[in-house]
């Protein structure tokens, strides 16, 4: 297994490496630099920060030059930065950002995920257990009232945007019974709507994926097999059934990982959370480029790594399976 | 069986458990207010958004300080100054004060942190407002040495500034966050991370204690600032919130005891509180008029346009928080300085001179684009302005919302018709507003450029005479806006402040400063005073 392990981590050093080259080559095609702004900046410190920071744009060609010569040097120009970036990274430095002077990238978003770790590792947990309670009961009362209100508040929780469940909350809990903060960040009540906003969509589709692989395993031959040997409901259910249920929730589970941990960035505006998802969207707003290229390589790294994680739960439900 | 079952409800309530304990921290405070979104630094010789002016100076102090009420400029680290007589050469007369780590704050300390500024490794957005010292855009340029520029260290506490040209608002200028000093060995050790709380050395009211990104910045009182005994609260705790609706949220269950802006989709609901005061800001929110596209390049449709929007009602149906409808590009509330309307707004002279520029009742008139960045008040201002034109001169123009960075790049480059624009006064001076219409401006980005104009602000750089200052710049003005109109004035904004009560000494004026330092507790019952 553990060679196993070791090769999907090699894999994800070309994959990254991918991913990193498409964002660098993407975000430079948006119109407007990270030092434009509505004060117009002098054009000799525009120079010299372009020059601090290695993106300075290509240097001008003689008034003479064909254009295919224009855009040699613009290529060339071009992929020595994409160079030094990389090179960079492969020594674990993502550079400085190019928004917030002084301040690394690297520390800007391990700050962030820090943040956005506890509260997605919070999320996750509430939904997994309020969306494994709902499926359970959901397939095991199949085609009852309790079935159809389980269904309809997946199908709430899937539809509703989280702006508007988290502004109800917030309405509900924080403005009119205030007995929860409306926002902020530092003390762990200030973790609980963020948390059941970002979780509410995550268990509806849990409960959805449980209730379709629990109803499927129970009409698989073996359950039909203990049931005529006597074996109680109770047993066939939580002996059997749920535990070989559960392998499609687990499958969703890394995915959602890896998104709800490096943060959402409707809930972190709605809450004020100085969480990762802002980064993702004020870096590109500011064209804080090496900022939006970090952002991008760590919510990729942790994809990959929710993924194997998720294989290797597979292995320790299912004793048949092996990576 | 159990284990599985142990492990599937333990292990989601055991990282429930642990998040919620690891989301802890100590911010207790005196006073707590939305600083808007997170500062980009707090360098007061680089910081250019209102968040990060705002922290350099409850950090730092300048020569001059202004006084919260009146904006004047009062003494600050120089006690006192003389002016030579051609008004070009400032002595400063510096108290004795310290550093926060002990050292004195000296006339070195203001040469090292202007010299710092006109280096243009330092990165300093407002580089050019010291380039009116003496050879400090040679400097910049790297055409002069340091010994040349006009900063002259005559003893640690005598500073003496020679300027290009005599600049009546000098000394709202030493006021301003650019002009700060700032601790050379700290910068020299540290770098761009000087200004981090374990690195920072300041020499203003207050100390940086912690600066969580994009969530607070805390201060605490400077024990060793010079006018300690008058500061009254211990610690200030300044959020970063982007959303001005969160702001009203944690406003609302008392989580943040002042707000700076609101949500203008709530202004009317929001203006009749008694907790709400708003005062005219020092900013004008405009058209510009791209003048190398034609019909823009003829001043006449420019005028037409200009004159044929309804502000008043723009103002008090669309904005509603006050803001005052702009006729002149100078707001009122500049102190010394009395703005008027340059024109009237008259339907009948519009259509006129539009049939004077060929295009009599809006026929032929080519469709033109108005284009504004993404804001839900840009977007009904300019809904309203596109009624008013076709409604008044049957003149149809496409809306267009585009993201800020491209709004940037599309107007330094002029590739627009027409687009939206506002201006922030930097200093205390109306100059502020008239040198960025000056031809080739970094800020002009019309393409518009008069000789005439460029001429009168030549004149107003080196008068001396206060009301024949003022004067010229009121016919370099009516120049601008009603002869010439490369941008159409629409309003004036305001600065918003919605406060607990929490603390006295919260005067609003039109630059929306704070002076922390003479912020106090109130009583249960004091309001925005």
């Amino acid at each position: 297994m553990f060679r196993k392990i070791a090769h999907r981590l090699l894999w994800a050093i070309p994959t990254l490496w991918a991913i990193g080259s498409i964002s660098f080559f993407i975000i430079r095609l948006a119109p407007g630099g990270p030092f434009e702004r509505e004060r117009a900046l002098d054009p000799l410190v525009i120079a010299s920060l372009e020059r601090e920071y290695g993106i300075a744009p290509a240097p001008p060609m003689p008034p003479g030059a064909g254009l295919g010569a224009r855009a040699a040097n613009q290529t060339k120009h071009l992929a020595r930065q994409y160079l030094r970036y990389m090179g960079g990274l492969c020594r674990g430095d993502m550079g400085p950002s190019l928004y917030y002077p002084g301040l690394k990238v690297s520390e800007i978003l391990l700050n962030s995920l820090r943040t956005s770790f506890v509260l997605g590792a919070a999320a996750l947990s509430i939904a997994f257990l309020f969306g494994i309670v709902a499926g359970t009961l959901a397939a095991w009362k199949r085609d009852t009232a309790l079935d159809h209100g389980a269904r309809a508040f997946a199908v709430a929780g899937i539809s509703l945007p989280n702006f508007v469940i988290g502004e109800m909350f917030l309405l509900v809990f924080g403005l009119w019974l205030k007995v929860l903060p409306a926002g902020g960040w530092g003390r762990p009540a200030c973790l609980i709507l963020p948390a059941l906003t970002l979780a509410l969509p995550l268990s509806a589709y849990i409960a959805r994926i449980y209730r379709a692989s629990l109803i499927e395993v129970l009409g698989q031959d073996y359950i039909r097999t203990a049931r005529a040997m006597g074996t109680g409901w109770f047993r066939v259910l939580f002996g059997m059934a749920v535990r070989n249920a559960i392998l499609p929730v687990i499958s969703f589970m890394g995915p959602a990982a890896a998104a709800v941990v490096t943060g959402s960035v409707v809930v972190e505006r709605l809450f004020a959370i100085p969480g990762m998802g802002t980064h993702f969207v004020n870096g590109a707003l500011n064209r804080d480029y090496t900022l939006v290229l970090g952002a991008v390589m760590v919510y990729g790294a942790l994809l990959i790594l929710c993924n194997i994680l998720v294989d290797v739960a597979y292995t320790l439900i299912d004793p048949r399976i092996r990576l | 069986m159990y284990r599985f079952y142990i492990g599937l409800v333990l292990l989601p309530l055991a990282i429930c458990a642990l998040s919620f304990s690891l989301a802890s921290r100590d911010t207790d405070s005196d006073f707590s207010f939305r600083n808007g979104p997170e500062p980009q630094t707090c360098d007061p010789g680089i910081a250019t958004d209102m968040a990060g002016h705002r922290i350099a100076r409850a950090l730092f102090e300048g020569l001059t300080v202004f006084n919260p009420r009146t904006l004047e400029p009062e003494p600050g680290i120089a006690e006192r100054w003389e002016v030579s007589e051609d008004g070009r050469q400032y002595t400063f007369f510096l108290r004795r004060s310290l550093w926060s780590d002990g050292r004195s704050c000296t006339a070195h300390d203001f040469r090292y942190g202007w010299l710092r500024v006109l280096s243009p490794e330092t990165g300093s957005e407002y580089i050019n407002l010291l380039y009116y010292i003496r050879n400090a855009k040679a400097y910049a340029k790297n055409e002069c040495r340091a010994e040349d520029v006009g900063l002259k260290v005559i003893d640690d506490h005598t500073f003496r500034v020679e300027l290009e040209k005599p600049v009546p608002f000098f000394l709202s200028l030493a006021a301003f966050a650019t002009y700060f000093p700032e601790p050379s060995w700290a910068i020299e050790k540290h770098g761009r991370n000087w200004v981090r709380p374990e690195n920072i050395v300041c020499n203003g009211p207050y100390v940086l204690k912690k600066w969580a990104l994009n969530d607070h910045l805390l201060f605490e009182k400077n024990p060793l600032y010079w006018d300690a005994a008058n500061v009254s609260l211990k610690k200030i705790l300044a959020l970063s919130v982007e959303s001005s609706n969160t702001g009203l949220n944690l406003y609302e269950t008392g989580q943040c005891d002042l707000l700076l802006d609101l949500p203008p989709e709530l202004i009317h609901v929001l203006r009749d509180r008694r907790d709400y005061t708003s005062i005219p800001s020092l900013s004008c929110t405009y058209y510009r008029f791209n003048v190398t596209k034609p019909p823009l390049n003829d001043a006449r449709v420019r005028l037409a346009l200009s004159l044929a929007i309804d502000r008043k009602s723009i103002a008090q149906r669309v904005l509603m928080a006050g803001e005052v409808p702009a006729r002149s590009f100078v707001p009122p509330g500049m102190p010394g300085y009395a703005s008027a309307p340059c024109f009237e707004e008259d339907v009948e002279r519009a259509r006129a001179l539009l049939a004077e520029a060929g295009f009599p009742g809006g026929n032929g008139f080519p469709k033109l684009t108005l284009v504004y960045n993404t804001s839900m008040t840009h977007k009904a201002v300019a809904e309203a302005v596109q009624q008013m034109w076709k409604e008044r001169l049957n003149v149809s123009i496409g809306l267009e919302n585009v993201e800020w960075k491209t709004l940037l790049h599309r107007m330094t480059k002029l590739e627009y018709e027409i687009c939206r624009a506002a201006w922030i006064g930097d200093y205390v001076d109306p100059t502020t507003f008239l040198e960025i219409m000056r031809t080739g401006d970094g800020n002009n980005r019309t393409g518009w450029s008069n000789a005439e104009y460029d001429a009168l602000l030549d004149v107003i750089a080196m008068e001396a005479n206060p009301e024949r200052r003022n004067e010229i710049m009121h016919q370099a003005e009516q120049l601008l806006i009603a002869r010439e109109s490369p941008i159409a004035p629409i309003y004036f904004g305001v600065n918003q402040l919605m406060h607990r009560g929490k603390v006295n000494g919260l005067w609003p004026n039109a630059l929306g400063l704070i002076s922390f330092k003479h912020l106090s507790p109130a009583g249960p019952d004091a309001r925005a005073d």
